[in-house]
């Protein structure tokens, strides 16, 4: 009989340690985590943020935030009796600040009375965050109005200042929702025209890779350059040069551009420029000379040399080895394109023959 | 709804490149009583979202490869101006990124480090990608709890992201500006920085006076709420300048005394993952404290600090003097050079262990 009673009195106390060791029989997780919370999908208690946020759907349609934000507020003063009253204090504080935010954004008008919907700077849309320091939570941080969210606040408390938090971060991340969107498309374009500058611009040695972002990228400007600096760019590339008493040679020639500079337009995808022109090639004297960029279509540049034999003064042009392929290739399909057309006459002629 | 943005480090990433990194948390989260007990995966609980930038880099080398090419060609065909062409030689390995450590790997620091042309474009699309995943998911009010981790130069890339997202007003083309992801108005709930270099590869702003801090230090302006730093004894990436804020407060988690080998690479990102002060860390502020302290504590206990049964990780616990004469000669330096000359020596030293063990 004394073995069975004190086995009984040994299971209540194990129950009430275990009870204790999960935070007096609730976990906090199940109302401060907002991913936890969310799991309910068909909540029944009508204070869960779910259930808020659908009530509260007309208002915040209609941009009426402080009046949305309002009704949280009073949600709690009704459900949360049994917060203590610093913790009461400090959510009413922060409710005040944010509603005097939103209500001054909202009292601006533009010259039609249409309201104002740019978003207003303080309301801080992270004010109701929930911070996950272990072993609780905490709320309003270095605010002034911080609470400290623990089991030991019972279960009817953390569930009302986690849900009346969660509801109020609902409605602020809606608050945000079209600025998050103003955003992701300007990103979208610095991206866009930073990919054109790369993919469609003149190509950058390392040296000037680095000169041209030196000066123009910086904290404020995040767009690419809209000018590019070319310096000491070497290139492959054909010149084309007419001798005394010959026909028009073709020689490959190594093109350096000492220096020069180019401009772009149409959002990055267009360049065009000049800029200084040396020829080197082992089949002639070096030749001087200036080369106009128009975008990734090419280059075509003017350049003269001295003839080491006589001394007479040569003049020749410089196309990019690109732009000279395209342009001798341009006979050639033409050609193919006659052959192919000659070929489908003869068959159409054969099989009409027949 | 939790997301984990993981962002990657130095070298040449496939387009696959964070099944490895997912693989590894899977199987760590499989270790404790939470994920048994509910027979779920990490993936169910958590979106892990990559988010990646070598691209930039790979353009440019690409870029440089053809243009070196056609000299090379031409130089070929004349002779007499060998020379000339010459000088370009030093670029002719781009070619060779899978097997040159030094163009695979520091090449990235270096163009991020001094070349704004790249570092802009690389800090941008790091900021899309986080904004374009957020925006989405946080339709009609849904929070997010969104988390981000970094490896390597992925630490530097990710606090100047984070940075510059949140600490001014972004405009678009029409002349919009918003505030929505500035500090203030979103945080991310945890950073996590693995080999974190942020210190010494930082421009503008610093790591000191960015919005990249957990709330401890200043509540107005934190973009995050939790901060932690892992870095491993023997890694000299995260040596050189090394991140140690002072003043933080409680919570900026730093791990800095791992010692574990498993493999001759200890920079490498699983690597640092496989340890249970890391992934519990990480398990524990993203799922909000799912594996308890006496979990905790035993994993840590019953961790074997070299992986007996592989004789890679053996041989590496053997040149363990090695490695930290060469992280021993780079502690007291500031400079980002000496950071990629003692990666380069550590990527020589991790093939010659490789080689030794047979594993390359």
């Amino acid at each position: 009989m004394r073995a069975a009673r004190v086995s009984v009195v040994a299971c209540i106390l194990l129950l009430a340690a275990a009870a204790h060791a999960t935070g007096q029989g609730f976990a906090l997780r199940d109302y401060c985590d907002a991913t936890t919370v969310d799991e309910d999908k068909a909540p029944q208690n009508p204070e869960h943020p779910s259930r808020v946020y659908q009530d509260l759907a007309p208002l915040i349609v209609a941009g009426r935030w402080s009046d949305a934000i309002g009704d949280i507020q009073r949600r709690f003063e009704s459900t949360g009796a049994t917060v203590p009253a610093p913790e009461r204090a400090s959510m009413a504080a922060q409710f005040t600040d944010v509603l005097a935010a939103l209500r001054a954004r909202e009292a601006v008008v533009d010259g039609q009375g249409t309201q104002d919907t740019k978003t207003a700077p303080a309301v801080r849309g992270a004010r109701f965050d929930l911070v996950f320091t272990a072993p609780g939570y905490s709320l309003f941080q270095g605010t002034g109005n911080d609470i400290a969210i623990t089991t030991g606040l019972g279960e009817d408390a953390v569930r009302a200042l986690c849900w009346t938090a969660l509801s109020a971060r609902r409605v602020l991340t809606r608050y945000f929702e079209e600025g998050r969107a103003i955003v992701g498309a300007a990103l979208g374009e610095y991206v866009t025209r930073w990919d054109n500058y790369h993919r469609h611009g003149y190509s950058q040695y390392l040296w000037e890779l680095y000169l041209n972002g030196l000066w123009t990228v910086n904290e404020r400007n995040w767009n690419p350059p809209a000018w590019q600096l070319v310096i000491a760019h070497p290139s492959v590339a054909v010149q084309l040069v007419r001798p005394p008493d010959e026909g028009l040679r073709r020689i490959d020639v190594i093109a350096v551009e000492p220096a020069g500079i180019l401009r772009f337009v149409r959002d990055h995808t267009f360049y065009f420029g000049a800029s200084g022109l040396v020829t080197l090639s082992s089949a002639a004297d070096p030749g001087l000379g200036v080369l106009v960029h128009v975008g990734r279509i090419g280059k075509v540049g003017y350049v003269f040399r001295q003839d080491a034999a006589d001394g007479r003064r040569q003049r020749g042009a410089v196309v990019s080895l690109d732009l000279y392929k395209l342009i001798a290739g341009v006979p050639d399909k033409l050609r193919r394109l006659k052959e192919t057309a000659e070929k489908d006459i003869e068959s159409t002629r054969a099989g009409l023959d027949q | 709804m939790r997301v984990l943005f993981i962002v990657h480090g130095m070298g040449v990433h496939g387009h696959n490149w964070a099944e490895p990194v997912v693989a590894k948390l899977e199987e760590t989260a499989s270790r404790y009583q939470y994920f048994k007990r509910k027979q779920k995966r990490l993936a169910d609980e958590v979106e892990i979202v990559p988010i990646g930038y070598d691209g930039e880099f790979t353009q440019h080398l690409e870029t440089w490869n053809q243009e070196t090419d056609a000299l090379r060609t031409f130089a070929e065909a004349n002779q007499a101006l060998g020379d000339v062409v010459d000088l370009l030689d030093w670029l002719d390995d781009v070619d060779d990124t899978e097997r040159n450590f030094f163009w695979s790997h520091v090449v990235d620091v270096a163009l991020y480090r001094y070349f704004k042309t790249v570092m802009r474009p690389v800090r941008l699309r790091v900021m899309k990608g986080l904004v374009d995943h957020l925006i989405p998911r946080m339709k009609g009010g849904a929070i997010v709890q969104a988390s981000i981790m970094a490896h390597s130069l992925g630490t530097s890339v990710t606090h100047d992201a984070l940075a510059d997202l949140s600490s001014a007003p972004i405009t678009d083309k029409q002349g919009r500006q918003s505030d929505a992801f500035m500090a203030g108005n979103f945080a991310f709930e945890n950073i996590f920085m693995v080999a974190n270099v942020g210190r010494v590869l930082e421009t503008s702003p610093t790591c000191d006076a960015s919005t990249v801090h957990p709330k401890s230090v200043r509540p107005s302006d934190a973009y995050c709420a939790h901060y932690y730093n892992f870095r491993h004894r023997l890694d000299p990436f995260p040596a050189v300048r090394a991140f140690e804020p002072q003043d933080w407060g409680n919570q900026f988690h730093s791990i800095a005394g791992l010692d574990h080998i498993r493999q001759p690479n200890v920079h490498g990102w699983e690597h640092y993952l496989d340890h249970p002060r890391v992934h519990i860390g990480l398990l524990n502020a993203i799922m909000h404290g799912v594996i308890d302290d006496d979990e905790r504590d035993a994993a840590i206990e019953e961790y074997p600090r070299v992986d007996e049964t592989n004789p890679c990780a053996v041989a590496t616990d053997g040149a363990a003097d090695a490695l930290e004469h060469l992280v021993g000669g780079i502690v007291r330096k500031d400079d980002p050079i000496r950071m990629m000359m003692a990666g380069v020596k550590f990527g020589a030293k991790v093939k010659e262990l490789r080689d030794a063990c047979g594993q390359s």
